[in-house]
């Protein structure tokens, strides 16, 4: 494991713990695809801590980063409800969505710009487990 | 969380965010001070990015409040985009949504061009 981090369900503390999971991957994807860890995975948290504050749960949301043979993995667990099993399903791509909406951009950035997205909900534990591969899409 | 510096040229309001993320955790603020500029009169901003280092969906959609709101009757204007940023930008279309420029210098000359 690379990086690992429980996390408040408060959006500020995903501010403090984004630029540490990129540091700790640094190493291992060039700029252009750090960046896009960190854009998805400030949707995936920032709908983690909105999930949990709509569960009402306090616990924590845990966060683990990893490497296998040519990607990078990360994983993303709440402790609300269980979500939408569907959510990550049939999403229009973030260039088709109409350009002067306010929200809603969230899972078509997620689902645009990681290589894999995996999710697996219940009831207490939501698991959300997104892959990027090195020298991967741009 | 922004400083505002108005009187710029043919009316312009120069915004530094005094952010170096730009989030959920602070959107809705950074939104409410734009707005408020906005009911002061000030309605040709420029919103100098080059101090942040990263935005995500709501900073997005703070940034696209403040242009519905503004509408037909001034221009919100955007430069300084690197980085993160200026691949957010360019992932969700707002670089075609917003005039963006490469320096504060370079969008005051085309906003003085059309005053």
């Amino acid at each position: 494991m690379i990086y690992s981090a429980d996390i408040k369900p408060d959006q500020v503390e995903i501010d403090h713990v984004l630029p540490k999971l990129r540091l700790a991957l640094s190493p291992l994807l060039d700029a252009d695809r750090l960046d896009c860890v960190e854009i998805v995975l400030a949707e995936a948290l920032t709908n983690a801590v909105k999930h949990a504050q709509s569960s009402g749960t306090p616990e924590a949301i845990h966060l683990t980063a990893g490497r296998e043979a040519d990607h990078v993995w990360v994983e993303i667990v709440d402790a609300g409800n269980r979500s939408p099993g569907d959510l990550y399903d049939d999403l229009a791509a973030p260039d088709e969505l109409d350009p002067m909406q306010v929200d809603g951009r969230g899972l078509s950035l997620i689902a645009a710009l990681a290589d894999h997205v995996e999710f697996e909900p219940a009831e207490g534990s939501n698991r959300l487990r997104l892959r990027f591969d090195q020298g991967g899409r741009a | 969380m922004i400083k505002a510096l108005p009187g710029i040229g043919e009316g312009i309001c120069v915004i530094e965010p005094r952010l170096e993320r730009l989030t959920a955790a602070n959107a809705t603020g950074f939104r409410d001070e734009l707005l408020a500029l906005l009911e002061k009169g000030e309605d040709r901003l420029l919103v100098d990015m080059s101090g942040v280092e990263f935005v995500d969906s709501s900073g997005i959609g703070a940034m696209v409040g403040v242009l519905k709101r503004i509408g037909n009757r001034g221009e919100i204007a955007i430069c300084g985009l690197s980085g993160s940023v200026q691949k957010m930008f360019g992932i969700t279309r707002m670089d075609r949504v917003f005039a963006v420029y490469r320096d504060r210098d370079t969008a005051i000359a085309a906003m003085n061009e059309r005053a």
